[in-house]
């Protein structure tokens, strides 16, 4: 215990957590001053100047102790604690000041005002704990029981006040008497602390006696009877009426519900209690054995370091309050074991190899917790790369599903945030570990949940109903005026148009309307630009990466703020939606789009017409480059029509408990075979669980029936991808007809629409699903592909198509329809930074190319997503990708800002709207770290110097030491300071 | 003076550069007028590059297609070089500390112009003399590490010794 006396404890306990605290507030200040007001400002950058101030004081005071080789003495633990309760009790008073009630909570986390108390804390009890150890010196026997009667003083005195005096001092409601009442409060919790502190200090110190001879009873009392209650009765097990449950899973504090929670608690008490085995071997074991423990009783500690101060309020009000202060006990006494076992082993083992057998004892709780996230981390990554990034090409081996189950119920488990535990967190601190470790700081969704139970165990979730496509309601905002102004850019022989929309809410009652619409673009049509009017402003859009613009979008939306968000939806479908609309109140908002030409749009019946045809003569076709083509409509009304052979491609449901199913598939499907007297060597079938396997007729015949594997969900939308990419990437004469073989469809892992592959089925977006009778139900591939259609004998007729460039050797079937098309002339496509430009309209073909790629190519997402999410920063065109949201302050722009630079970890330094590079000055880590590699060589070649000068060279006289005391080493600086007065 | 003279130095000289730290991150490019007008006018005089003020981004030269923000100003050079010089200074053990760490801060000031342009001209060179879109961000970071060493370094040698050479001429005066 003595050992905290040594200076550098301020380091770890002061000047650590004091920069974690700048950090942390640094960073949510710079989201939020902007929307602070003066008071509030200055009141951030006074406690921000005291904190640094404090901060390079300990520094200083410690260095200073340490180089005359002091301890602590108790005038620090006395101002320290004074000085940082003062700054607490300040920081409390103002807390209103620094958190006002008008910042939106969204940006800021919602424990951010807990975390002066968090971070001080640890310099708080370390100033106690220098109080407490100099106040108890070792030279005379100190009683521990007048201590603890003290400490139990405090909470009897505050009874008594509380019952006799408060009501009186109620009547007084000056600001004094209140500054009065809290600061006795502190004082009085101060006092029963050091008390406390003190005589479990005292008890722990004694080696002879009654406490000596019945150690095993107090350390029993303390490592095991107390956690164990502790545990029982934060879990629930005891006392659950008393309001430690917080409904849901856990308590009060975290959910330690988990028997390794008591488990480990009950080994530390064993290993505490156990007697010093007389062996060296045995007592080592101990040591180590105590060693691994410490982590355990140090994250109680730590856990329940914050709620310290209101242990007193606690053990006043209730009667379990008490066990508030067992992990501070507890630590205590766990500190002292250790102790005395390397007191004993030193005398046997080198002092360095103990400490390092401690470090590496202490280390592997944390590191059996690290393992285990990784491994949920590999595991889930798999599994989540199996569904959003799959390579259609490649063979999956089979996941370890019991793990990945396991690993989703902890994820929602952590999930499961506020209202469980005072700090948000299902456990405290390890929530926050895991979050990072295994979801980098993000999160999964319910959906993505739902959808990795599908696919992996089966389980049915209700299928998702279509997602009806935003539009105006009857009463709410409406699209009143729609215009467009257009003009042709010669340079780039593309239009670039502007679509005005000027909405307004009738409804004359309801405020905070929103209105959102749909918006059907043709291909090789770009949007390069959005904007919002507010407050008498015009906002241009910010363009994001989607999925922090949807997450900052409906954040503003609930604190019913302005934001204005543009996104793609599916396929070449956007999506509009503007927030919110007061009563009778009328907004304008538009979108640039770039476009080679003359096109018209339709928005909520509203028709426009994008260009005019008779200023500008037709565009000639643009050349096939770098692996895109675009065929105009011209270009493709002169294109030859063919009619291509179709073959059926059956989809198998071979999921969990269809086993019994199986004859009865095959007799279907030789039934529709026969019916449509098909006997095609061309068809195909899926074998489809969570996996795809496809086999043709013969492969098919030679399949072992009873080593067929019904296990997981039937992952329809994989298997239908699989055969529509092969179709496209493949062009052949024929065309495939999806039929779907399943006893249970609706159990099926179904996407809202295939629309973003619209491209790949030219001759029909349907896909049919086979009923016993032998009848096909079509599902539409464009929209809600659930929904069953009439059921019909045979397949619909097939739309014709044309062949691109020509019917001898055709690259590409396109839907023989009056618009344009994109053709990819390579399966890989790729586009080098430099071939793009702002706001062209050729750079947005390359990035629709680009993305209809990766669509082919889901395995590329990692690379080939942030790729795109750059490329669109850099030429300002919107992509599936991105977003453009308009946004009312900096203040949102900077929380954006954060929200995107986690999404895109590792590509923070993407800033949106930016051509011009900035100028950035270099980090200055990298700069500390070259001017600290220059102070170690000056300081090695001073050391190499002091030593080899006095061997080897005369004194040199006291001038020479002068023009030399750069480079002298430590002995001439030590003389340069006496030079001037010792030369003549 | 004294060591625990020279302490309180020390802990002035980490305390100013902590606090000064703070006050420059939370500082917008209008705050920092003062560093950018000056480095912007020098980069434009070297460059012959003609430049606008656009309040919510910077000194913008379309020409160059770069843009001079606070980002760039050169305000961590300038409070990294003050105190390196001035703990070098405190370490040979100058005379009037008091009025030398002042000083400093106005040799920084000049330092900091002259240095934050050459890094800005270097990069502006090295974007010319590779393609157009290949030079990596990497580069501009290792381009600019290495003219700021460098001239921290120099900077470091100059004082030390331009001090051994006051403390010369003292000791023969004397």
């Amino acid at each position: 215990m003595r050992t905290l006396l040594n200076p550098k404890w301020l380091w770890l306990l002061n000047t650590l957590p004091l920069l974690v605290l700048l950090a942390l507030l640094s960073a949510e200040y710079g989201v939020m001053h902007t929307l602070l007001p003066p008071k509030s400002l200055l009141l951030w950058q006074w406690f921000g100047a005291v904190l640094v101030l404090v901060g390079a004081l300990h520094v200083a005071y410690a260095a200073w102790l340490m180089r005359g080789r002091k301890a602590l003495p108790w005038t620090y633990g006395a101002v320290a604690l004074a000085a940082y309760m003062a700054f607490l009790y300040a920081y409390g008073y103002y807390l209103q000041d620094l958190f006002p009630s008008d910042i939106p909570r969204w940006m800021v986390p919602g424990d951010l005002p807990l975390y002066a108390g968090t971070f001080l804390m640890p310099t708080l009890a370390h100033a106690a704990a220098v109080l407490v150890v100099r106040l108890t010196p070792n030279e005379t026997a100190q009683r521990a029981l007048p201590n603890f009667g003290m400490a139990l003083a405090v909470p009897l005195a505050w009874y008594a006040f509380a019952q006799l005096v408060l009501p009186l001092w109620q009547q007084s409601n000056s600001q004094l008497s209140r500054h009065a009442l809290v600061i006795l409060l502190i004082v009085g919790t101060l006092a029963f602390l050091l008390f406390l502190a003190r005589g479990v200090y005292i008890l722990a110190a004694r080696r002879a006696g009654v406490w000596e001879q019945y150690q095993w009873l107090w350390k029993l009392l303390i490592a095991g009877v107390l956690p164990l209650l502790g545990l029982a009765v934060n879990n629930g097990l005891l006392f659950s009426g008393r309001g430690l449950m917080m409904g849901g899973r856990g308590g009060i504090f975290g959910d330690f519900m988990g028997l390794w929670w008591y488990g480990l608690a009950l080994l530390n008490a064993g290993l505490l209690c156990w007697p010093a085995p007389a062996g060296h071997r045995a007592r080592l074991a101990l040591y180590l054995g105590r060693g691994v423990l410490l982590s355990y009783t140090l994250y109680f500690f730590l856990v329940f370091l914050p709620f310290l101060p209101l242990s007193v309020v606690a053990v006043a009000a209730a009667g379990v309050g008490f066990l508030l202060l067992t992990p501070l006990v507890l630590f205590i006494v766990h500190l002292r074991e250790l102790a005395h076992d390397y007191a004993a082993l030193r005398t046997v083992f080198a002092g360095r190899w103990l400490a390092l057998g401690l470090l590496a004892a202490v280390a592997v709780l944390p590191l059996a917790v690290t393992v285990q996230y990784a491994y949920c981390r590999a595991v889930l990554h798999n599994a989540l790369d199996y569904v959003y990034a799959p390579d259609y090409a490649r063979t999956y081996h089979r996941l370890n599903t019991a793990a990945l189950g396991k690993t989703l119920a902890v994820v929602r488990h952590h999930k499961e945030r506020r209202g469980n535990s005072l700090t948000g967190a299902q456990q405290p601190y390890l929530s926050a570990y895991f979050n990072w470790l295994v979801l980098d700081n993000l999160t999964l969704s319910e959906e993505k949940i739902a959808t990795l139970e599908q696919v992996f165990f089966g389980l049915q979730a209700p299928r998702e109903p279509l997602a009806a496509a935003p539009a105006a309601s009857a009463s709410g905002p409406a699209l009143t005026r729609l215009a467009a102004r257009s003009h042709y850019d010669a340079r780039q022989q593309a239009w670039i148009s502007w679509l005005d929309l000027t909405i307004s809410n009738p409804d004359s009652t309801s405020g905070f309307a929103e209105y959102a619409t749909t918006l059907e673009l043709p291909a090789g049509c770009s949007v390069s630009n959005y904007y919002l009017d507010m407050h008498g402003r015009r906002e241009l859009g910010i363009l994001a990466e989607k999925r922090a613009a949807a997450w900052v979008y409906s954040q503003i939306r609930n604190e019913n703020h302005d934001p204005g968000l543009l996104h793609y939806l599916s396929g070449n479908r956007l999506a509009l939606r503007v927030f919110p609309f007061e009563a009778r109140e009328t907004r304008r908002t538009g979108v640039q789009l770039l476009h080679k030409e003359v096109i018209t749009l339709t928005i909520d019946g509203q028709t426009v017409a994008l260009g005019n045809a008779a200023h500008i003569p037709a565009p000639p076709s643009a050349p096939v480059r770098g692996g895109v083509a675009y065929v105009s409509a011209a270009e493709k009304a002169a294109l030859p029509v063919v009619r291509r052979q179709p073959y059926y491609h059956f989809v198998i449901d071979m999921s969990a408990g269809k086993r019994r199913h199986w004859y009865q598939y095959r007799r279907q499907i030789q039934a529709l075979l026969r019916q449509q007297r098909e006997a095609d060597t061309n068809t195909l079938f899926s074998l489809t669980n969570t996996y795809v396997t496809t086999h043709g007729v013969r492969g098919m015949l030679q399949v072992d029936t009873t080593a067929l594997r019904f296990e997981g969900g039937f992952y329809l939308d994989r298997a239908i991808r699989q055969v529509l990419v092969r179709a496209v990437e493949e062009p052949q004469p024929r065309y495939p007809i999806i039929v779907v073989v399943s006893a249970d469809f609706d159990r099926a892992v179904l996407p809202v629409d295939f629309a973003d592959l619209r491209h790949a089925y030219p001759e029909s977006d349907l896909f049919y699903e086979l009923t016993d009778d032998g009848r096909l139900l079509p599902h539409s591939m464009l929209a809600n592909t659930a929904a069953r259609q009439a059921a019909l004998r045979q397949p619909v007729a097939p739309r014709p198509v044309v062949a691109w460039p020509t019917a001898r050797q055709p690259a590409a079937y396109l839907p023989a329809t009056t618009g344009p098309d994109l053709v990819l002339t390579t399966p890989r496509f790729q586009v080098p930074e430099t071939a793009l430009r702002r706001h062209e309209w050729r750079s947005g073909l390359l990035l629709q190319a680009l993305w209809r790629t990766q669509l082919h190519h889901p395995e590329t997402t990692d690379l080939a997503g942030r790729q795109l999410v750059r490329y669109s920063f850099r030429t300002g065109i919107l992509t599936p990708l991105t977003a453009f949201l308009a946004l009312e302050n900096e203040a949102q722009k900077a929380a954006l800002r954060r929200k995107q630079a986690q999404l895109l970890a590792g590509h923070a330094a993407l800033d949106a709207g930016e051509t011009e590079q900035r100028m950035s000055e270099p980090g200055e880590l990298g700069l500390l770290l070259g001017l600290a590699a220059l102070g170690l060589w000056q300081w090695c070649r001073r050391r190499g110097t002091a030593l080899i000068l006095p061997l080897s060279a005369p004194p040199l006289p006291p001038v020479a030491f002068a023009r030399g005391s750069n480079i002298a080493g430590s002995r001439g600086r030590r003389e340069t300071a006496t030079a001037p007065d010792a030369c003549p | 003076m004294s060591f625990s003279a020279r302490g309180v130095y020390y802990c002035v000289a980490v305390a100013v550069f902590l606090a000064a730290k703070l006050l420059y991150a939370h500082a917008t490019t209008a705050n920092v007028q003062f560093l950018l007008a000056p480095t912007n006018a020098v980069v434009g005089l070297m460059l012959n590059s003609t430049s606008e003020f656009v309040a919510a981004r910077g000194y913008m030269h379309a020409g160059l297609h770069i843009v001079i923000d606070k980002s760039c100003a050169g305000g961590n050079f300038w409070l990294l070089s003050w105190l390196l010089l001035a703990g070098t200074y405190l370490w040979q053990r100058g005379r009037r500390p008091a009025g030398a760490l002042l000083g400093l801060v106005g040799v920084c000031f000049g330092l900091t112009l002259l240095v934050n342009a050459a890094r800005i001209v270097g990069a502006v060179w090295l974007n010319r003399l590779l393609p157009a879109g290949v030079v990596p961000e990497w580069l501009h970071e290792a381009q600019g590490a290495l003219v700021y060493l460098f001239f921290l370094v120099a900077s470091h040698f100059g004082l030390l010794y331009l001090l051994s050479q006051t403390t010369t001429s003292r000791a023969h005066s004397a």
